[in-house]
């Protein structure tokens, strides 16, 4: 395995810091961040995760890296990544399968990419220099998505599978969103974990969504339900224990909320690897 | 070419004009291409409008929900988001709220006049300005401040020659100082002679010439200055007022 097991963590959300800081929960493992909620921010959110980072490894993940955009890389936000990575001594840090505008412009949301070879090229080539300009592997989380393209020429898992070939990038495997894209899009969702290498997956994300009927949206609003549970297991059981975290980003519960889902993963990773 | 299809998705996400991205999108037998692209249009317009509001709570209250989200969902339209941090995105929103007409404050705020129009108004423009001001002082750069006891070194001298600058993350509104120190936004009421003299003194005037400069153009100061300038420069100082 590339990646250290770090057991189980949690997103860490603006309603639970004081708690977190007060309580400093052994439930927990470690947190992973939001990379854009804090590169920019001043000096006493810097003091108060140098605070968090005595107790817990912390994770960043971003949502701005907009990997397949055609638009050149931002120097400037990845330099500025680098400083918090560096700040924080983090085990890796992640980003997403996607883009998120181009021509200047940002939807702020994860654009699903046409799964193409010449897409292929130019997402590796980007890669490639961000690892270089961050000295370090990126982590790279696959999307959910609500359209696919007619110019795609792989699936989706294909891609990210060659994706790594190509650039030993990490995998941060969202379980949740293989269950969501594969009920979008019609594929199966235990070939496509089946077929992520395992010595490259880094993390694994559980979330919750919400089911419209026609489509799924991966809302992160709720519990962990229990056919993404099911797929869960069988990651686990497919690729060996690996870190993983809930995501829970909208409607946030009480912490303890949170700490009781992250405990069903651990027990259930428990069950699976001693069967 | 791939790119293209991302072209066209981004036009019909911002623009909502789905004409080039329909053709792109694979069918899928539960929902229409238009519906899928949707998610992201909506998802798009929700996510913007949920920062605007975060930042302009006390304006919402003030125009009402209603007309705030319509006013909000204009600007989006206008102003694609162009960057990659959403938190800097509703600043410029207070910009385009104090653009509009009269005849366009007048229909937005016509069914909310609890009191007189123009009373109204410049109460909801105050907030307006007042909640840019904590935004964008919010996400900048902190300063160090100057330490009170900096100032009780000088000289009667060397302090009237004094020249004070504001905190570098700060706004400088008609009644109220906004500024970050200690790591938090603070907004500190001002009276009239205070903004008056605090205006001179960051516009980089030395303070003894300021205070010249004050009482000579606002005669009508005179003895609120004598009596609390030095109380003054004290709370100013203790409250970290100056960079």
């Amino acid at each position: 395995m590339k990646y250290q097991n770090i057991g189980f963590g949690l997103g860490l959300r603006s309603p639970h810091y004081d708690e977190i800081l007060a309580t400093r929960p052994k439930q927990v493992d470690w947190f992973e961040i939001i990379s854009e909620n804090f590169i920019d921010a001043h000096q006493g959110y810097w003091e108060f995760l140098a605070d968090l980072r005595q107790d817990y490894p912390i994770i960043m993940h971003g949502v701005s890296l907009s990997i397949g955009s055609p638009d050149p890389i931002n120097k400037e936000y990845l330099k500025k990544l680098a400083k918090l990575a560096d700040f924080l001594q983090v085990p890796w840090l992640s980003d997403h399968l996607c883009w998120t505008g181009m021509n200047g412009k940002n939807t702020h949301d994860l654009l699903p990419l046409p799964y193409s070879e010449e897409m292929l090229a130019h997402v590796a080539n980007k890669i490639h220099q961000v690892q270089e300009i961050l000295g370090r592997n990126i982590v790279i989380e696959n999307p959910s998505s609500y359209v696919e393209f007619n110019a795609s020429q792989m699936p989706e898992s294909e891609f990210l599978v060659k994706l790594v070939k190509a650039t030993d990038c990490g995998i941060l495997l969202d379980v949740n969103n293989v269950f969501v894209s594969a009920f979008n899009h019609g594929f199966d969702a235990r070939e496509y974990i089946y077929a992520m290498p395992a010595p490259n997956i880094a993390q694994i994300h559980l979330a919750g969504h919400k089911n419209f009927g026609t489509h799924i949206i991966d809302t992160h609003d709720n519990f962990v339900l229990d056919e993404v549970w099911q797929l869960y297991d069988y990651a686990i059981k497919t690729k060996g224990q690996i870190s993983t975290m809930i995501e829970w980003d909208e409607n946030i519960p009480e912490f303890s909320v949170l700490v009781a889902e992250l405990e069903k993963a651990r027990n259930l990773s428990s069950a699976r690897l001693a069967a | 070419m791939s790119f293209a299809s991302l072209n066209n998705l981004q036009a019909a996400i911002l623009e909502k004009n789905f004409t080039l991205a329909l053709p792109d999108i694979k069918p899928n037998q539960r929902i229409s291409p238009q519906a899928q692209i949707n998610i992201y249009v909506e998802g798009y317009r929700l996510r913007l409008l949920a920062a605007i509001r975060s930042d302009y709570p006390e304006t919402l209250t003030l125009i009402g929900e209603k007309k705030f989200d319509e006013l909000a969902l204009e600007f989006i339209e206008q102003n694609p988001s162009e960057n990659y941090n959403l938190d800097f995105y509703p600043h410029k929103f207070a910009n385009f709220l104090l653009q509009l007409s009269d005849k366009s404050w007048s229909e937005a705020i016509s069914d909310r006049v609890e009191t007189k129009h123009a009373q109204h108004m410049s109460v909801i423009k105050d907030s307006i300005l007042k909640e840019q001001a904590i935004a964008i002082v919010f996400m900048g750069e902190e300063s160090e401040p100057v330490a009170p006891n900096e100032l009780a070194k000088l000289s009667p001298e060397e302090f009237g020659n004094l020249i004070l600058k504001p905190r570098l993350a700060s706004k400088f509104l008609q009644s109220l100082y906004v500024y970050r120190h200690n790591n938090e936004v603070q907004k500190v009421p001002l009276s009239e002679a205070e903004y008056l003299l605090l205006e001179k003194l960051f516009a980089g005037t030395p303070v003894t010439t300021a205070l010249d400069e004050l009482i000579t153009n606002y005669p009508q100061y005179q003895a609120e200055i004598a009596q609390n300038l030095t109380n003054w420069f004290s709370k100013w100082t203790a409250q970290g007022f100056f960079a």
